[in-house]
C-alpha cells in the first residue's frame, strides 16, 4: 500500500548539510498497523512527512497504492493526498470550528454537499464516541477527545492510509491506550492502512504488526513485532526491548549475586520465551524431566503481534549436569536460555 | 461663553466620524489583503515569493516611517489628483488611508504568525488548495487577531484625523486646536476631549465585545 524506494532527505542548515534519510526503502502492506520507531532526531519524522510530501524526498520514489506521488503535479498530488491522512501530535484542530465543523472541513474542501457532510459527520462522530461533543469547540476537549475528533477528520473522506505522527506522545498513558485501542478497532473494521511513529515502543507493542527502527537516517532493523521483540539483532533494537520490559531484581537478592560460579552457588537464568513456546508448560516440565528446582525471581508476559512474549529470571538449583540438560531443553523448546549471575 | 458648544461639536463630530469611518474602510480593503500578502510571500509560507516580500517590506517600512504631518502636506498633490481637491474632509481620507494601510498591514501580519505552522500543514495534507487553505483555515483562525488590528487602527485613525484641520480638513481635533487653543477657550477643548475620549472607549468597547463573540481560543 505504501512503498518508498531509495528516498533521501537533506537538509542545509547553516551552511551544514545534515543527512535526515539516507536512501531507504519501506514497504507497507495493505491493512497493516506499521511502526517506525527511533529517538528523536534519527529522522522518523522527516520519514512519515515524506510519505505524504509534506517533505518533499531529495531522491527516490513514494508509492501509495502504486501511484508514484514524486511525479505528480500540483493538483493531482492535492487529490491523491485525499487518501493519505495525517494525525498529529498536537492534534492540529482549527480552534475557530466547532467539532463538527472541523471533521467537516475535508468533506468541504472535497466539494461533498451538506447533506452528506451532515451524515458522514455524525457517522464518524459515533465511531470515535463523541457524538454528544459535535457543536463544542476543541477548546473545550480534553487531549484525547482533541485526538479523537482529529482521527475523525482524518477518516472524512474514506483515505486509503493514515499516517500517524507521535499521535500519543502528549497524552497521558491511559489516553494512549484508549486511543491506541481506536486505532486498532479503525483498522480492523475499516481495513484501513496505518503507518504511524512513535518513540515508545509500548505504542508498537500495543498496536503495530510490524515496526521498523530508524537510527540516523536509515532504518536498521525490521520485521513482524513477534518475532523482532524475540530475536532483535541491533544493540538499538535491544535496548527499545528493553525499555518496554521491567525486569527488577529486588536489591536484597542483588546482593547475593556473583559473576563467577562457586561451588555452593545456583545459576540465575534469563529465559526469552517468544512464539508458541510459551503456551507449553516447560517450567513444569524440566522441573519434572530433570529433578531440578526452579525459584522464580522476576517475570513479565506480553502479548505482541499475535505471538506472546516474555522476560523470566529463575533461580535454577539441582545437579550440574541436570541443570546443563535443562538449558539444553528451554533451547530446544525456542526458549533463549541464558545464565547471567550465580546466586549464592 | 462665546461658543455655541453643541452643535459645533456636532459637526465636528459627524466629520471626525466621516473621516475615519470612510478611511478605515479603504485601510480595511487595502491593508488586511496586503498584511496576507506580506505574510504569504515568505520563504516556506504557502505563496512564497521572496522579492515581491522583500519589495512589499520595504514600501511598508517607508510608509511607516513617515510622521502623519509630513505625509499629509507632502501627498497634497496626489490627494488633488484623486479627490480632485486637497482641501476638506474628503481630501484627508487619502492621506489617512495611505498612512494607516501600512500599519494595519503589519497588524494583519502579526495576527497570522500567531498561527501555527501545524494548522497549515494539517490543510495541506488534507490536500486543501493554497485559497481553501486561505479562506478556510487562515482567516477563520485569525479572525480574532484581525479583528483586533482593525480596532487598534480605527483608534490610531481616530488619532490621526485630529490633524486633518492642518489642510481644512475639520474634526474634532481641528476644533479642540482652533477654538481651544488659538481663541482660549477651554471648555471646547475639554469637551472636545471627552467626545474623542468617548469616541475612541465606543471602538475599542465594540472590537473587544466583537472578539469575544468570535474567539474560541
Amino acid at each position: 500500500m505504501i512503498e518508498l524506494k531509495q528516498v533521501s532527505k537533506t537538509y542545509t542548515h547553516a551552511g551544514r548539510t545534515v543527512a535526515a534519510l539516507r536512501p531507504l526503502d519501506l514497504q507497507v502492506e495493505r491493512g497493516e498497523i506499521f511502526g517506525i520507531i527511533g529517538s528523536s532526531g534519527a529522522g522518523k519524522s522527516t520519514l512519515i512527512r515524506c510519505v505524504n510530501l509534506l517533505e518533499r524526498p531529495d531522491g527516490g520514489q513514494v508509492l501509495v497504492d502504486g501511484l508514484d506521488l514524486t511525479t505528480l503535479p500540483a493538483k493531482q498530488l492535492r487529490a491523491a493526498r485525499q487518501d493519505v491522512a495525517m494525525i498529529f501530535q498536537h492534534f492540529n484542530l482549527l480552534n475557530s470550528r466547532t467539532v463538527f465543523g472541523n471533521v467537516a472541513l475535508p468533506l468541504e474542501l472535497a466539494g461533498a454537499d451538506k447533506q452528506q457532510i451532515a451524515n458522514k459527520v455524525a457517522s464518524l462522530l459515533e465511531l470515535v464516541g463523541l457524538a454528544d461533543k459535535a457543536n463544542s469547540y476543541p477548546a473545550m476537549l480534553s487531549g484525547g477527545q482533541k485526538q479523537r475528533v482529529a482521527i475523525a477528520r482524518a477518516l472524512a473522506v474514506d483515505p486509503k492510509v493514515l499516517l500517524c505522527d507521535e499521535a500519543t506522545s502528549a497524552l497521558d498513558p491511559e489516553t494512549t491506550s484508549a486511543i491506541l485501542d481506536l486505532l486498532k478497532r479503525i483498522n480492523q473494521q475499516l481495513g484501513l492502512t496505518i503507518l504511524l511513529i512513535t518513540h515508545e515502543m509500548d505504542v508498537v507493542k500495543r498496536i503495530c504488526d510490524k515496526v521498523a527502527i530508524i537510527d540516523d537516517g536509515a532504518l536498521v532493523e525490521q520485521g513482524p513485532v513477534g518475532e523482532f521483540f524475540a530475536n532483535a539483532k541491533t544493540e538499538l533494537a535491544k535496548r527499545f526491548i528493553a525499555s518496554t520490559m521491567h525486569l527488577e531484581v529486588p536489591a536484597s537478592y542483588q546482593r547475593r549475586l556473583h559473576s563467577n560460579a562457586k561451588a555452593s552457588s545456583h545459576p540465575l537464568v534469563k529465559l526469552s520465551f517468544r512464539g508458541d513456546a510459551v503456551d507449553a508448560p516447560v517450567i513444569s516440565q524440566v522441573a519434572r524431566k530433570f529433578n531440578i528446582d526452579l525459584s522464580i525471581v522476576s517475570a513479565q508476559m506480553d502479548y505482541l503481534g499475535g505471538n506472546k512474549f516474555g522476560l523470566m529470571l529463575v533461580e535454577l538449583s539441582g545437579e550440574q549436569a541436570a541443570i546443563q540438560d535443562s538449558l539444553a531443553y528451554f533451547e530446544q523448546h525456542n526458549i533463549t536460555a541464558e545464565v547471567v549471575a550465580y546466586v549464592d | 461663553m462665546s461658543t455655541d458648544l453643541f452643535p459645533l461639536l456636532l459637526k465636528a463630530t459627524w466629520q471626525t466620524l466621516q473621516m475615519v469611518g470612510l478611511s478605515g474602510l479603504v485601510v480595511a480593503l487595502f491593508g488586511i489583503p496586503l498584511g496576507f500578502l506580506l505574510h504569504l510571500t515568505k520563504a516556506e509560507q504557502l505563496l512564497a515569493m521572496p522579492w515581491l516580500n522583500r519589495i512589499l517590506g520595504t514600501v511598508v517600512n517607508a510608509g511607516r516611517s513617515i510622521p502623519f504631518i509630513i505625509l499629509l502636506v507632502a501627498l497634497i498633490p496626489f490627494t488633488r489628483f484623486v479627490v480632485g481637491t486637497s482641501i476638506g474632509t474628503m481630501a484627508v481620507v487619502v492621506p489617512l488611508s495611505i498612512g494607516a494601510i501600512p500599519f494595519i498591514a503589519r497588524l494583519v501580519e502579526g495576527a497570522l504568525l500567531e498561527i501555527p505552522s501545524g494548522l497549515m500543514e494539517a490543510a495541506e495534507a488534507m490536500g486543501a488548495s493554497p485559497w481553501q487553505t486561505i479562506r478556510k483555515v487562515l482567516l477563520p483562525e485569525a479572525l480574532p487577531g484581525i479583528i483586533n488590528s482593525i480596532t487598534i487602527t480605527l483608534v490610531t485613525l481616530v488619532s490621526y484625523s485630529a490633524m486633518a484641520g492642518a489642510v481644512g480638513g475639520g474634526g474634532l481635533g481641528d476644533v479642540g486646536i482652533r477654538y481651544g487653543y488659538y481663541r482660549f477657550e477651554p471648555e471646547v477643548m475639554v469637551a472636545t476631549i471627552v467626545v474623542l475620549l468617548a469616541l475612541v472607549q465606543l471602538i475599542q468597547m465594540l472590537g473587544d465585545a466583537l472578539v469575544r463573540a468570535i474567539d474560541h481560543r
